[in-house]
């Protein structure tokens, strides 16, 4: 037995035996793991194609959202100045109202003192024309001396006197 | 049966049994063994594969995959990927074939399953002339039959003959050096052995059959990319 001896078809054989290997491989080992990886790489680029889409999506409804608030805050601004607007009218309206019912108040309140006066002195003018009328009787019916004038016209002067005090 | 003969015996390829005119020897039987072994655990890795929620195995067997792939196109380069399936295939077989000391067990008188086949010169001068073969190929190829010549004169024409040697050469150390270092190792081994049958060999062969078993596996497909991708270059 040779320890080293070269022996063609054992060449031959392990040539083949090496091709035999590389089908295994190729047919048992490379070939089906790489069909998965394909299939998982396909199936993360549709994954990934679908998330992009969703985030375009998402992205349009964003746009529109905010375009749909600026429109709301434009329209809220507007309302804002229309309401104001409408305030302020509505304000002045009520104070010109205020002041005209004011100042009717003011004005009946100084008519009615007025007449109020006027009744007063008129009053006056009567208990005066009154007391005048009955010392004028007191005067006739009496005899008349200067004391007793002069007491009637105590009298009368303290009558006066508690009418103006009144 | 002394020292000397018993290490003639090991060393030996013997021939197990013919075929007609045609001898199989041992290294070419365990060769079938190992890719009997090699087709059933590919088979068992990659049953039931599933593209959502893989298993542990699933993974395994991915990551290995593509380990394997990225190593073979990180050394062959983009011009000559093609090529990869190859180059992984002469990995895997001397790989195995050289991690196979480990189970070397006698199993009759006169078979020892299982010698690691690359110990077997005939082996390594299959692989050695296989490369070749793909590497010249592979220029053919690439750069036609005319293109392929002038290469042979590249980059001036005084080195032709140099070139038209490398053809010889470059085969000659793939087989040489991957054959002399599996037979050195293995001869150390059976040397050991013979000396101390028990524990001492176990470190050892981790060093001789598993280390330098993967390192000459990894040194002759690096050498054989890179000679393929200086040939489709």
């Amino acid at each position: 037995m040779d320890i080293i001896s070269i022996q063609p078809v054992s060449i031959l054989i392990t040539i083949a035996n090496i091709i035999i290997l590389y089908l295994i491989l190729r047919h048992f080992l490379l070939k089906p793991v790489n069909a998965v990886l394909e299939k998982r790489k396909a199936l993360l680029e549709e994954e990934k194609n679908r998330a992009e889409q969703i985030n375009e999506e998402a992205n349009e409804y964003k746009k529109q959202y905010e375009a749909k608030v600026a429109e709301l805050k434009a329209n809220e601004k507007e309302t804002m100045a229309e309401s104001a607007r409408k305030a302020a009218k509505e304000y002045d309206r009520i104070l010109l109202d205020a002041t005209t019912r004011a100042d009717e108040i003011i004005a009946d309140a100084n008519k009615k003192a007025e007449m109020d006066a006027k009744n007063r002195q008129a009053e006056k003018d009567r208990e005066l024309a009154d007391i005048v009328a009955e010392a004028a009787k007191k005067i006739a019916a009496a005899s008349s001396n200067a004391q007793v004038d002069r007491s009637l016209y105590d009298e009368f002067l303290n009558k006066a006197g508690e009418d103006d005090l009144e | 049966m002394n020292l000397r003969e018993k290490l003639i015996e090991e060393l030996g390829v013997k021939t197990l049994f013919k075929i007609g005119p045609v001898a199989i020897t041992e290294s070419v039987v365990n060769t079938w063994v190992l890719l009997a072994i090699v087709a059933v655990v590919c088979l068992l890795l990659t049953r039931n594969l599933k593209v959502e929620n893989p298993g542990k195995r699933q993974l395994f067997v991915e990551t290995l995959v593509e380990w394997l792939q990225n190593v073979t196109k990180g050394m062959l380069g983009e011009h000559a990927i093609g090529y990869a399936g190859y180059i992984i295939t002469v990995m895997v077989f001397i790989a195995i074939s050289d991690l196979s000391a480990i189970l070397e067990t006698q199993v009759a008188e006169g078979y020892t399953f299982m010698k690691p086949p690359t110990k077997d010169l005939n082996v390594t001068i299959a692989l050695a002339l296989a490369s070749i073969v793909i590497v010249e190929t592979a220029c053919i190829f690439k750069k036609g039959f005319g293109g392929y010549l002038k290469s042979k004169t590249q980059p001036i024409a005084i080195i032709t003959p140099i070139n038209i040697l490398e053809i010889a050469i470059r085969p000659l150390s793939l087989c040489m050096r991957l054959f002399g270092n599996i037979f050195g190792g293995f001869i150390i081994m059976e040397l050991l052995k013979c000396l101390v049958p028990f524990a001492i060999p176990i470190p050892f062969s981790f060093y001789f059959d598993v280390f330098d078993g993967l390192i000459q596996a990894y040194v002759f497909v690096f050498l054989t990319s890179i000679y393929i991708g200086e040939a489709v270059e």
